[in-house]
């Protein structure tokens, strides 16, 4: 992804990470996404089979407002061909400066990561929205679907300009379940791959569909990070090496399916007082022998195969585990 | 060995000098004009690289000489590298210089030993420079040079051939990590110079960074074969199931086929596993576009190199050698050890309980009382060796030279069993007053009469039948008058 400082890739790249934002905000309700669609520059489809229809517009300083208030303007007369459909749920103007309608005593209403719908906008915000509806006259606009969103996004430098849309991925992951920790800087550069992609795509009937992007992290989950795992009695560089030395077996493990099926079956059936976690790790303790049969050879020594059968058996139970918690939790 | 003439030519002109088997002089009555020439023509005439002097050029010259030596009385020709030896019975022998050099003067001295051949011209001849200060190691003349511990080794038939060769790759060893020690020297200026950013080479990091990439591409692809593997078994696996046309009974009885759509769990594995290999291929081609990117960047550099000056590719390109500068200094200390310690062990056997050391020095002491500078010397065998010639006055050391010169002479004489001529250029340096002159003639006339000796000088010695070849004016004035 090229991201050089030019105003035109600055702004397909708050266009990608305020999609990305957006779509975590709608979760449940979408079913897919769209960046530079036919009709706008973000569009969300929900299951309801309404769209939630963005207009992002960027500024590269943060202290120029020369051109905020032309911009909000075009972006309102977008937005009201996008409405002209009636197909919508939602009208986002969304913009990185903190300062959208360059009236300087509204700026304390947009201060940080801010989300307001027309009615929680300031008088005088409010008014130049009336003025410009009148002016023009843009009629399909429904003040009362309209919302005014700004992400702090500036500087050259990613992880500050990063920084909010991380904390939104961040907080996702956090609510998603407890496996999934640190992993939102890997995730994130995957979805704005993936994002980027697909707002390069002259096709614009493909859109990004949130049972895909949910599968990132399912998989980001399984990858073998010693410190996920829950082989706490043993030492840290042991579990890391042997993790590097049987990656290619522990991985075939929990990806075939006559294996898993049968690990997930004996999970099922085991009877523990505990739960979540707590369950696997006795599960894993308990039955780690009877699974020692992935080693073809046996003159691997025993705390070496005790240690990659555990992995194996934690892997295939906590990602099935993240795989039910998606679906109930963004209503896959 | 004895000359008996020596004919010069040098184009149209030419000049026969003969001499006697005893004592000839080679004089004029002013310096400059040609006896040190004439002495080094004899020189040349043996097949010794000798350097021109101001006045004539040797290569341009042919000389023929006629000696007798131990291949009997001869003619050697000698024409810029090409070397003839004409024998009494009619027989001629060609030799190519410098590569046969050794060969004919095995053939001439009568002996094998490199070790007394190498040094053999410095026991006979004394330069009219440095000669006089020359006792027993250093340039003879021209890039000749004398080492009394490899002539007494020559003498004495105690070859350290491995061990020299040894010290040799020790020395050559030390000479190579010297210039390492002063590239990394070099390096650090160039660091603490302030534009050091410049050869910070950029290229390198690039480089570096893109082995990385290409690393982990490699791994990546390794990785998806693997899913890709795992994905079709998983298909064959499920095809086996279908095959064998199972049902089961649910719950309320109704009958359940077994397939991908019933079986629980199989989708998740397969879009797990789809997902995943979406993902690394993803990964494959991002980092794929931008070791792309580096490649670029890395050519272009390239093309940005042909324009820089020589300097600044040099000092980028040793900026870029890796020299550890302590290891190759503690290099450079334990190679200096071991050459100390290889001398040591060839001087130790050079000296050790050695008859000609004894004899040699014995020689030396008896000239020492007679020429009177018995004090000079220490009693110790050891003293031929000595490196110490500073505290010494000229007359004294001219006099020590001189002394020296005779008890090679006499040694080497035992050991190939033939009289060597007795070649001294200006004996009668600045400092040496005519009685000590006198006394080292008489020396010569009572102990040396059997060798033939040539002596070039601006004085007139009373030397026993002496034979005197006058120069009087240039002797390349005279080579174009005949």
């Amino acid at each position: 992804m090229s991201r050089n400082a030019t105003p035109s890739s600055f702004g397909w790249d708050f266009q990608i990470n305020a999609a990305i934002v957006l779509m975590l905000e709608n979760i449940k309700t979408i079913k897919s996404v769209r960046v530079e669609g036919k009709k706008e520059d973000i569009e969300l489809f929900l299951e309801s089979k309404k769209n939630i229809y963005a207009q992002a517009k960027s500024v590269m300083r943060i202290d120029d407002y020369r051109n905020v208030r032309s911009n909000l303007k075009a972006g309102l007369e977008t937005l009201n061909d996008d409405a002209a459909c009636d197909d919508y749920h939602k009208l986002i103007y969304v913009t990185n400066s903190p300062n959208p309608f360059n009236v300087e005593n509204s700026m304390s209403a947009f201060y940080g990561h801010s989300r307001l719908s027309y009615n929680d906008l300031p008088q005088s915000c409010k008014e130049i929205i009336d003025k410009e509806i009148e002016n023009k006259p843009l009629i399909h606009i429904d003040k009362s679907e309209l919302e005014i969103h700004v992400i702090p996004f500036f500087t050259d430098d990613f992880q500050q300009r990063y920084r909010v849309i991380k904390d939104s991925v961040d907080k996702f992951l956090f609510e998603l379940n407890n496996n999934t920790r640190g992993m939102a800087d890997e995730l994130l550069e995957i979805w704005q791959h993936e994002f980027f992609q697909n707002c390069t795509q002259g096709d614009l009937d493909l859109v990004i569909k949130k049972k895909d992007l949910m599968w990132s992290i399912i998989v980001l989950q399984s990858q073998l990070h010693p410190e996920h795992t829950f082989l706490g009695d043993y030492d840290d560089g042991a579990v890391e090496e042997i993790i590097r030395s049987y990656r290619y077996l522990i991985n075939n493990r929990c990806e075939k399916f006559e294996f898993i099926s049968q690990v997930l079956f004996d999970f099922q059936e085991f009877r523990s007082d505990e739960k979540g976690n707590k369950k696997v790790a006795e599960f894993i303790a308990t039955k780690c022998d009877d699974y020692k049969d992935v080693f073809e050879l046996n003159e691997i020594r025993d705390e070496v195969q005790d240690i990659v059968v555990k992995i194996i058996l934690q892997k295939i139970i906590t990602n099935r585990f993240l795989a039910n918690d998606i679906v109930k939790k963004v209503n896959l | 060995m004895i000359f008996h003439s020596l004919k010069i030519t040098e184009g149209m002109f030419e000049r026969v000098i003969d001499l006697t088997e005893k004592s000839n002089l080679i004089y004029s009555k002013k310096n400059s004009t040609g006896k040190t020439t004439l002495i080094r023509f004899f020189l040349y005439s043996l097949a010794y690289p000798v350097p021109s002097t101001k006045n004539i050029r040797f290569e341009k010259c042919i000389t023929e000489v006629n000696l007798t030596c131990s291949m009997g009385k001869i003619t050697v020709l000698r024409n810029d590298e090409y070397l003839e030896v004409s024998l009494e019975n009619g027989c001629k022998e060609n030799f190519v210089l410098p590569t046969d050099q050794n060969l004919f003067h095995a053939k001439i001295y009568g002996t094998q030993n490199n070790d007394l051949l190498n040094n053999i011209l410095g026991v006979f001849y004394v330069d009219q420079e440095k000669g006089w200060t020359l006792l027993n190691r250093g340039i003879i003349i021209g890039k000749i040079r004398f080492n009394i511990e490899q002539l007494v080794r020559g003498l004495s038939d105690r070859s350290c051939d491995d061990l020299t060769k040894d010290l040799r790759s020790v020395k050559q060893q030390l000479n190579k990590y010297k210039q390492m020690f002063n590239i990394s020297q070099y390096q650090q200026e160039l660091n603490e110079a302030e534009n050091n950013i410049v050869f910070d080479t950029k290229d390198e990091e690039e480089q570096k960074l893109l082995e990385i990439l290409n690393s982990e591409i490699t791994s990546l692809e390794a990785e998806l074969k693997r899913v890709n593997t795992v994905i079709a078994e998983n298909n064959s696996f499920k095809n086996f199931i279908e095959r064998m046309k199972i049902a089961v009974k649910g719950s309320n009885g109704e009958s359940i086929p077994v397939n991908r759509d019933t079986i629980i769990g199989f989708d998740f594995s397969v879009e797990f596993l789809l997902a995943k290999r979406k993902m690394i291929s993803s990964k494959i081609s991002s980092l794929k576009s931008k070791a792309e990117k580096y490649e670029r960047s890395l050519e272009g550099q390239l093309q940005l190199f042909k324009t820089e000056t020589l300097i600044e590719s040099f000092d980028r390109n040793i900026s870029k050698i890796e020299v550890d500068q302590l290891s190759v200094s503690n290099m450079i200390s334990s190679l200096e050890k071991e050459k100390n310690r290889l001398n040591k062990q060839i001087t130790f056997l050079t000296k050790y309980n050695n008859d000609v050391v004894t004899s040699i020095h014995k020689t030396v002491m008896k000239y020492a009382k007679e020429l009177d500078f018995e004090q000079f010397i220490t009693p110790s065998s050891d003293y031929i060796f000595t490196d110490d010639l500073k505290s010494l006055s000229g007359t004294i050391l001219h006099k020590i030279v001189f002394a020296f010169k005779l008890a090679y002479i006499i040694e080497v004489q035992k050991k190939i069993n033939m009289t060597l001529p007795i070649i001294l250029d200006s004996p009668s340096g600045r400092e040496i007053t005519k009685e000590n002159v006198k006394a080292m003639i008489d020396i010569l006339n009572r102990d040396f009469s059997d060798n033939q000796i040539i002596i070039a000088s601006i004085f007139q010695y009373d030397i026993d039948e002496v034979n005197v070849i006058e120069i009087k004016d240039r002797l390349i004035n005279e080579l174009r008058q005949q």
